[in-house]
């Protein structure tokens, strides 16, 4: 059940389509205008210029001359683009084994794409209002002044309100994979 | 028991999830742990997370000597290398209705999470189920706060949307003050033995 009534709040994320086949970034692009808001990149520079915080899901081709998957998570770890990133490929891959959240085989069936994309949509929204939460709460635990304890238990729970909204989205093993999966949290 | 309701409690059913500060022998946790387990519903299932102790001993904790027939129960034995015993001999005492699934948190929390949701979904689909996590400290020294704090909160939500009931067992003499006030939010009740008397209230 990809166009439901719950879908119109996914008309702001933002996805970027970049596959090394300016043509299949084009159509990939087209399908996803649909539900969201779409950054297509056509090269390297491009994909990694237009890879900024407001991401929510990358579809990225690991062949995209010059745009090396390592590129990519180096670039999510170092400017706080946390999105979830689908690699473009020609055949299965171990996500295990991979710095990818999920794999798109190509040609990918519309609705399949729309599908990931949304499922992407929620893991992305789930784990950085998770990240929030926990900021929230740290702060929380170091701050003496009375007022801004209060305001941040304000926050606290609207937040709480807002993770529960998300986690609805996903199934527990999901959840727990798209709230602790970590590239790398040392450097 | 001496309880520190989080916000906006006001219900009188038992909370979804209970933070058990118990220092370094505490001679109560134990009794607490059991009642906390068995508080609801005498016949419940249980799903006991362990870090250090054996399973063995944590099924110690779950079995009921007052009633001889209990829900069924798993264990969630988390491989943290640093067990001095081997823990495959528990397996040889293991109670019928008893199944251990064995995890490594080499991959981190991920994969504990994952066994965890596994028998929470197979436990609460056949009734209630109430959880014991042994222990925050545990995985607090494995991990950072960051991670233990965000798989705690996916763990509180799912146990509230199984409409299961859980306890974490956290020694607060080996934390600073701020680390637990940081994860105290994701509870709904905090019971303190350093404070409380059990008897009381």
């Amino acid at each position: 059940m990809v166009r439901s009534a719950s879908n119109s709040g996914l008309s702001s994320v933002v996805v970027l389509v970049a596959d090394r086949d300016p043509s299949v970034t084009d159509e990939l692009a087209t399908v996803l205008r649909g539900h969201f808001t779409v950054r297509s990149a056509y090269d390297s520079a491009d994909a990694l210029a237009s890879l900024d915080p407001e991401v929510s899901v990358a579809l990225v081709d690991p062949d995209i001359p010059g745009l090396s998957v390592h590129h990519v998570i180096k670039r999510v770890q170092t400017d706080a683009v946390d999105c979830q990133i689908a690699a473009l490929t020609d055949e299965r891959i171990d996500l295990d084994a991979s710095a990818f959240d999920e794999y798109l085989v190509k040609p990918v069936a519309p609705e399949h794409l729309t599908a990931t994309v949304e499922r992407l949509s929620k893991r992305a929204l789930y784990r950085t209002t998770l990240e929030e939460y926990y900021q929230i709460a740290s702060d929380r635990a170091t701050t003496d002044d009375p007022e801004r304890r209060a305001e941040l238990e304000r926050r606290l729970s609207e937040l709480d309100d807002r993770l529960g909204d998300a986690m609805g989205g996903l199934d527990g093993a999901d959840a727990y994979d798209a709230a602790l999966r970590q590239l790398d949290v040392d450097s | 028991m001496s309880t520190r309701p989080d916000a906006d409690d006001e219900s009188t059913e038992m909370p979804s999830n209970v933070l058990l500060l118990a220092p370094s022998l505490s001679g109560q946790e134990q009794d607490v742990c059991h009642q906390l387990l068995h508080g609801s519903d005498a016949d419940a299932n249980g799903l006991l997370v362990t870090c250090l102790e054996s399973p063995r001993d944590r099924l110690a904790a779950w079995t009921d000597h007052d009633h001889a027939e209990t829900g069924e129960v798993a264990v969630v034995d988390v491989d943290m290398s640093a067990r001095s015993t081997a823990a495959a001999d528990a397996v040889t005492s293991l109670p019928a209705n008893a199944t251990i699934e064995s995890v490594s948190t080499e991959e981190g929390l991920v994969d504990l999470g994952e066994a965890i949701d596994r028998q929470l979904t197979r436990l609460t689909a056949t009734g209630e189920t109430a959880v014991c996590l042994h222990s925050v400290s545990d995985l607090l020294q494995h991990g950072d706060e960051r991670g233990v704090f965000k798989f705690l909160t996916v763990l509180t939500n799912s146990v509230a949307r199984t409409d299961a009931v859980a306890h974490y067992h956290m020694n607060p003499d080996v934390h600073d003050a701020e680390t637990i006030e940081t994860l105290e939010v994701l509870f709904d009740s905090i019971v303190d033995l350093r404070t409380a008397s059990v008897s009381s209230e």
